[in-house]
């Protein structure tokens, strides 16, 4: 049986915008395929210009002045690796920062005032720290040697900026960008990877230095490519809000689907 | 062997991980890209079924005339009435109820001063002096408007379905950045996950904060489980499962406060974990043996019932990465696969991923608050440990055979007071 509801003509949906409940975000297909053609040509470019692109980090950890650096083959180029001084303590000291950690952990969990957010970090990294004391004390070395660390370090840096990218292109599709939104999103977020990395790799090389074998682990695994995802997301969302606004502003016959 | 072991742990977290990310990627792409399935409010008009509201109340003298205010004169008195369940109430609850009850005929309270305390219980002894079929139930904090009450009292004009629930919306958003994180989450599990688990004809949850049921059905169901926390997770389990549908109405905005501190959301998360678990170990065999679920439905089901799970198997594999690291290891890859994880599922209760909330409030309308949608990652430690002693409470209540308590909500009037 036909609907009985007389269909509204235009001039009487103009301006309306239709509930959310069950509203879409207009999509146009061929933007979508241009998109995942434009996704898939950045990438290639990515892997194309990979050996340049480590050129400019290995030049730009030269800069930093942080330690000499070396270069070892990877992926189609020469990845720059930096030599880091890393201090080994001895079993004494090992054992004192276990005591240190594991008292820093306990405090820290009774010390009711705080932030629960804060408390909760601070007793994980204190028992990240104390079961890295731990084990070097049982093992007897490191996890790394210098120049294993920093390589680690390198190549994953690169791997996250391959793949970051890849991820976030896939995810945007979900959301009604134009393709050079898009492009712009990948790009800022290669920039702000390889930018990021140069700076913690120094960070990393004066902390280690200063500090010991112990913090390897904190570094790598809280400051390792975590962070890389967390200002990737952070890219995403600010250009989400941009696109919220071309939506709050279009004409609404334009921008949304009422189902 | 050690090593091969940590990797294979790795591997299949990984593997269960990619799973859930491809159910967040289609339900969301569905949402987006699928015309949507739309809920019976064209039968608005024409419905004017006998109805019963149902209010549980337990110390609720702060927001029990707001609630009795909004609800009291959504029908006429004919075919409507509201039962306010005052469960063990100590403070003015009651008189509130008796003073509503004396001006309203629609008003019919029912006073619990013995047996079990606990929502399910006055539930079942409620639905024991209702008249109606069709029964709606809200907490005592949320604010329902009439229209809210019939559009998801038109659900039961479609005989299959067995209940009905409605979007629940954060009023207090704007308190702190806690409160807009939770927003965030709300956004993303209801304007997505449950609006297309409706439109693609899987099992939404049913919630019992803003939702119904057929009295008759779950009355010959057994009535609510006064054992499980989750009281709401598991009728909607056992209802699927005997071949009832849920239907979800995503229009039918109520507005609840969400918890202003953390602690108050680490109880709350906590307490999530622990009764979903239950439902978990309850339910299981019948969602799986039964002849009414599709093969997605299924799938979909287990999913949403093993999600508590995911993230203590998920800090396992970041510890098994860390021993892997310790050893030597090159954890590059592994280190890269499970940060992003750990960075892009933090939403938990719905266990949303960050596009799926940032699609969810590009559609709402939001437009500052999507910024905030990184900052969902510094509640991991927090979120993980709640739902990890969650777990453990569930293991412990099977291991024990104890029952759980009952614990309210603190409203935010009352902390403020």
């Amino acid at each position: 049986m036909e609907a009985t509801h007389p269909a509204a003509s235009p001039h009487e949906t103009a301006g309306i915008r239709p509930p959310r409940a069950t509203r879409r975000p207009v999509f146009s297909v061929p933007r979508i395929a241009f998109s995942i053609v434009a996704i898939a040509a950045f990438e290639v470019a990515l892997v194309v210009l990979l050996p340049r692109l480590l050129e400019l980090y290995a030049a730009a950890l030269r800069l930093l002045d942080a330690g000499a650096v070396t270069t070892q083959e990877f992926f189609r180029g020469e990845l720059p690796v930096m030599e880091l001084n890393i201090w080994v303590p001895g079993p004494t000291v090992l054992v004192g920062i276990m005591a240190a950690a594991g008292v820093g952990a306990v405090a820290v969990a009774y010390a009711g005032s705080w932030n629960p957010m804060l408390r909760g970090i601070l007793i994980a990294e204190a028992m990240l720290i104390g079961g890295a004391a731990m084990f070097m004390l049982a093992t007897g070395r490191p996890p790394y040697a210098g120049d294993a660390f920093a390589s680690l370090y390198a190549e994953t840096s690169v791997l996250t900026w391959l793949v970051l990218p890849l991820l976030l292109g896939v995810a945007s599709l979900s959301v009604p960008f134009r393709a050079w939104e898009r492009l712009s999103m990948l790009l800022l977020v290669l920039m702000f990877g390889v930018v990021l990395s140069v700076v913690r790799y120094g960070f990393f090389a004066e902390a280690l230095d200063a500090g010991s074998s112990v913090l390897m682990a904190p570094l790598f695994l809280n400051f390792g490519p975590l962070l890389d995802f967390i200002g990737g997301i952070a890219i995403f969302s600010a250009m989400l809000v941009r696109v919220s606004s071309r939506l709050e502003r279009g004409d609404p016959r334009r921008v949304w689907s009422w189902s | 062997m050690v090593v091969n072991l940590l990797w294979g742990w790795i591997g299949l977290v990984v593997f269960f991980m990619a799973i859930y990310a491809a159910r967040h990627l289609v339900l969301t792409a569905g949402r987006l890209f699928r015309p949507q399935r739309s809920a019976y409010h064209e039968l608005l008009d024409s419905n004017e079924d006998p109805l019963t509201v149902l209010i549980p109340m337990h110390n609720e003298s702060a927001v029990a005339s707001r609630v009795l205010d909004l609800v009291v004169d959504a029908r006429g008195s004919e075919k409507f009435e509201v039962i306010p369940i005052d469960d063990h109430s100590a403070d003015d609850t009651a008189e509130i109820i008796a003073d509503y009850a004396s001006r309203y005929e629609t008003i019919r309270p029912l006073t619990r001063r013995t047996g079990l305390r606990g929502k399910p219980a006055g539930l079942n002894d409620a639905m024991g002096m209702s008249s109606n079929d069709a029964t709606l139930v809200f907490d005592a904090d949320y604010e329902p408007s009439g229209d809210l009450i019939n559009g998801l009292a038109s659900a039961f004009a479609d005989p299959e379905v067995g209940a009905v629930m409605g979007r629940v919306v954060p009023r207090n958003t704007s308190t702190n950045v806690l409160t807009r994180l939770l927003d965030l989450e709300r956004s993303g599990g209801y304007q997505v996950d449950q609006q297309q688990r409706h439109t693609f004809g899987l099992v939404p949850q049913y919630g019992g904060t803003v939702g119904g049921f057929r009295r008759s059905v779950m009355t010959s169901l057994g009535g609510f489980d006064v054992r499980v926390l989750a009281e709401d997770t598991d009728a909607t389990y056992r209802l699927a499962a005997s071949g009832w549908r849920i239907a979800y109405v995503n229009w039918a905005e109520c507005y609840e406060e969400v918890p202003t501190a953390l602690s108050g959301r680490f109880k709350q998360l906590r307490r999530w974990a622990r009764g979903h678990t239950q439902v978990l170990f309850r339910r299981l065999v019948a969602v799986v043996r039964s002849p009414y679920l599709t093969r997605w439905q299924k799938l979909d089901a287990l999913l949403i019932l093993f999600i508590y799970l995911v993230p203590p198997l998920l800090a396992s594999s970041l510890v098994a990465n860390t021993a892997l690291f310790m050893l030597g290891e090159q954890v590059g890859l592994a280190t890269v696969v499970l940060g992003l994880f750990a960075v892009a599922y933090n939403a938990f209760g719905n266990f949303a991923p960050f596009f799926q909330i940032g699609s969810a409030v590009l559609i709402d309308g939001g437009r500052q608050r999507l910024t905030l949608l990184p900052m969902l990652f510094a509640m991991y430690f927090v979120n993980t440990c709640a739902v990890t002693l969650g777990l453990l409470d569930a293991l412990l209540d099977v291991a024990r055979g104890r029952a759980p308590e009952w614990h309210k909500t603190k409203r935010m009037n009352e902390a403020s007071a």
